[in-house]
């Protein structure tokens, strides 16, 4: 396992995270809220109380996840864990762009309704974010041989 | 919106300090230390989801945050490639079992 010693300081590591994630949760927000332009309000309807499928989660999760996953293949992912630039995107902006608490509790909510349907959506959103994942490795890979 | 995004970013910085510590206290892999806060989200909103009765918008943003699927499969994939394939293929698997127990957990709670 390689070790890094992180050449940033403190605030700034702190400041990528909190900057990464904020821009992140902002996208969710926009992205998961449901805005009601007439009434010029929004709110954010979490999945858990949907009781349904949110097939904007599943997009985001699954995007997320090919750019991530991209991201850390590339030289990315051979800079150290503390550099400001993988804090900010990594950590910050996918880890606050996708959730896995947020899809769980869907599951939990469809489960009480129909349990069949709740593993069948538990495994279409994690096989369709580790096919992405698989995606974006096999890219990669392709990408690095032929250059 | 900001308090949603503040309490987001809040998150993510838990699951920074979760990733330092396992790093540099305990000395595992990082992607340890995901599988870990992924879990302990998932139970907070297991326990929202049957305690609470107010609005649970800025506890989802908290543990959205603090939650990540993009580190979930992206750091596992990455430890793939740099050879630790036996700790990417646990994280990888026990990931979405750990949180489902730890959603139901909270929820019985």
């Amino acid at each position: 396992m390689p070790t890094f010693e992180p050449a940033h300081s403190l605030l700034v590591r702190l400041l990528a995270v909190l900057g990464g994630g904020f821009l992140g949760g902002a996208l969710r927000y926009v992205i998961l809220a449901d805005f009601s332009l007439a009434a010029g309000t929004s709110s954010y309807k979490p999945a858990s109380l949907a009781n349904s499928l949110d097939v904007r989660l599943l997009m985001i999760n699954t995007v997320g996840v090919f750019i991530a996953t991209w991201l850390l293949l590339g030289r990315m992912g051979n800079s150290s864990p503390d550099a400001p630039g993988r804090l900010f995107w990594t950590t910050g902006v996918l880890g606050g762009l996708t959730t896995y608490s947020s899809l769980i509790g869907e599951l939990g909510a469809i489960w009480g309704q129909n349990r069949g349907v709740a593993v069948l959506i538990g495994a279409l959103s994690v096989g369709a974010a580790c096919g992405a994942g698989l995606l974006a490795y096999r890219i990669h890979q392709r990408v690095e041989r032929g250059s | 919106m900001l308090a949603f995004s503040a309490f987001c970013a809040l998150g993510c910085l838990v699951r920074y300090a979760a990733e330092v510590f396992a790093g540099r206290a305990i000395r595992v892999q990082r992607l340890w230390a995901t599988l870990a806060v992924n879990a302990l989200g998932s139970m907070t909103v297991g326990l929202a989801s049957s305690h609470l009765t107010n609005d649970p918008t800025l506890i989802l943003a908290f543990c959205g945050g603090m939650t990540s699927f993009s580190a979930a499969i992206a750091a596992p994939a990455h430890a793939w490639r740099d050879g630790s394939r036996r700790s990417a293929m646990v994280v990888l698997i026990t990931t979405p079992l750990l949180c489902i127990s730890a959603y139901a957990l909270g929820a019985t709670l």
